[in-house]
């Protein structure tokens, strides 16, 4: 194509040349927002203006958010925290990915709350915008709250109870972090970070007066859009007719409210006694987001059923697959239903292809394999010491700047 | 007969004219100015003819290389929706992916004339690939590197890695 450009001389000719090399400071800040968490850190010590202009936290928001779309995100199901070598006093994370990739930082230096933590210590529980939540094994009723890239680290306040599952969000309405502990039925408590320094004590919120007689959490809590959605036991009725059921429990993030929605036992084609079962032993079940609806995951003994929760308000549940667990090739029967597996759900799952939605996670000795229901194939994707507790899911983490208090 | 339809007669670009920091005019057709949001904006208010803008911040150099860059996106993205139009396969996207790689790949201070001019006209995708560029050039660099490229004083001495 014949250039369109028509070039002539007007008679003046002032050269107005910008001398290049200083660009304005807030093409820099736009620059910035173009690097890498991990290399940002590093460009803290450039100069005072940067280290200020990258530490503000609309930057560091604005450049999470970039990142988030513009890079893949890590889908890790473990971190350890050691020291490279005996003498270092420095500590290195390295994070375990499920498309079988390790990820090391540049070690660095952490104020541990114990002179030398062993790597099986800390236990990943949850994650939310490259923040990371551990349990302490050895006290489960002791989490942390850290930043790799920052290399920030807090102890929250002592829980008082050991039981929960943890969950790390975000409350958009506030701009700050939150971390749920939810308790089967009746209970959930909550800390927000970075108010006034590090929370001093959780807030407790009660579902329901009395405890009711067989509590289970059947999954780990997942967050879709503002709540907090969790499988649990539960009772139906009054008095005499009380039943035993199962239920959704679900959390507004931002105004803490609570609300329950039951799957009836019909639908599960599961008994009472099944409930019964299930508060004995370890839980398979599993949640999901698909387009945005809740998706239930619901093992038996002998088959894995999906759910589709159509319409909230209705409680209405649309059955989407059932799979014979016998006629899944490749898959260690045997090991399906132990403590060592779990279900894991993939994000950007279709409801036409519920299929590709649930993996199974299964640690073996001291390897990891991931089975795929649809193709029905196994692959080992890492090795984990069995000493090394999976905490049952795996956690979208992308490497930022962000701050938990 | 007289004014029968002819698809094939087009009628005339329209065209108009943007005149450099030092003062050369560059008539260019429509459609390629409009890719810029600066000139976009309002342009519709103007006259037909006052449709002449002078860009005190862009120099002929820079200018000539931006109207290059806005011909070759207004051609290709013709093509490319010509091409999906007639359902046949094209590769469009990713050989201009390719000429903005070769386009981009410039000395540091066009580099920076086109960034700042990208973003004095706002065009988006332009200031985005000079913006990658620059990135990518400082990407893994040590601090005292950055420094220099940037003409940056040294104040600040802390260890990136220590807790805070």
């Amino acid at each position: 194509m014949a250039s369109a450009i028509v070039k002539k001389l007007r008679g003046l000719h002032h050269d107005m040349h910008r001398k290049s090399n200083d660009l304005p400071d807030e093409v820099v800040l736009e620059i910035l927002l173009y690097l890498a968490a991990e290399h940002l850190q590093i460009c803290k010590s450039v100069s005072g203006l940067w280290s200020t202009l990258i530490s503000n936290p609309k930057f560091v928001y604005k450049h999470l958010i970039r990142s988030q779309q513009h890079s893949e995100i890590e889908k890790i199901f473990y971190t350890t925290i050691a020291k490279p070598g005996r003498n270092s006093d420095r500590y290195n994370y390295r994070h375990y990915s499920i498309d079988n990739r390790l990820s090391d930082l540049t070690p660095r230096k952490l104020q541990l709350p114990h002179p030398a933590f062993e790597e099986n210590v800390l236990c990943l529980q949850a994650s939310c915008d490259g923040l990371l939540l551990f349990k302490n094994m050895y006290d489960p009723k002791q989490l942390y709250i850290s930043n790799p890239v920052t290399a920030q680290f807090m102890a929250l306040p002592p829980v008082k109870d050991s039981g929960c599952q943890w969950a790390l969000v975000r409350d958009n309405s506030i701009g700050r972090y939150k971390v749920f502990g939810v308790m089967a039925q009746y209970s959930f408590c909550v800390v927000t970070l970075g108010e006034n320094g590090p929370p001093s004590f959780w807030d407790w919120h009660c579902f329901r007066r009395e405890k009711v007689w067989c509590s289970a959490m059947l999954s780990q809590p997942i967050l879709i859009k503002k709540e907090l959605h969790w499988f649990s036991t539960d009772e139906d009725g009054e008095g005499p007719n009380l039943q035993p059921c199962y239920c959704i429990c679900s959390v507004d993030i931002e105004k803490l409210c609570s609300r329950r929605t039951n799957v009836p036992l019909q639908l599960l084609t599961a008994s009472k006694r099944d409930i019964f079962e299930v508060c004995n032993c370890f839980a398979h079940h599993l949640l999901s987001e698909v387009n945005g609806s809740l998706c239930l995951t619901f093992v038996s003994h002998h088959q894995l059923q999906m759910f589709i929760l159509e319409d909230v308000t209705n409680c209405a549940w649309t059955k989407s697959i059932t799979i014979s667990l016998q006629s899944l090739y490749n898959l260690p029967l045997g090991s399906f239903l132990t403590e060592d597996n779990c279900l894991v759900s993939m994000t950007g799952v279709n409801s036409s292809n519920l299929l590709d939605l649930v993996k199974v996670l299964i640690h073996f000795e001291n390897e990891l394999f991931l089975y795929d229901v649809k193709s029905q194939e196994l692959k080992q994707i890492g090795r984990l010491s069995k000493k090394q507790k999976l905490s049952k899911l795996y956690f979208c983490h992308s490497n930022s700047l962000v701050s938990c208090g | 007969m007289k004014d029968s339809f002819n698809p094939s007669i087009e009628p005339p670009k329209k065209t108009v004219t943007l005149v450099s920091s030092d003062g050369y005019d560059f008539e260019v057709e429509e459609e390629v100015a409009l890719e810029s949001q600066v000139i976009k904006d309002g342009f519709e208010d103007k006259a037909v003819d006052d449709r002449e803008y002078l860009l005190f911040n862009v120099h002929s150099d820079t200018l000539e290389l931006i109207i290059k860059y806005c011909e070759k996106h207004v051609s290709s993205r013709k093509s490319i929706s010509a091409a999906a139009a007639s359902s046949s396969s094209s590769n469009g996207e990713e050989a201009l992916k390719e000429w903005d790689e070769h386009f981009i790949s410039v000395d540091t201070n066009t580099l920076y004339d086109i960034l700042m001019a990208a973003d004095y006209l706002n065009i988006k995708s332009l200031l985005d690939l000079a913006i990658q560029k620059v990135a990518d050039t400082i990407h893994g660099r040590s601090p005292e590197q950055i420094r220099k490229k940037f003409n940056i004083e040294n104040d600040s001495i802390i260890d990136p890695w220590a807790s805070e």
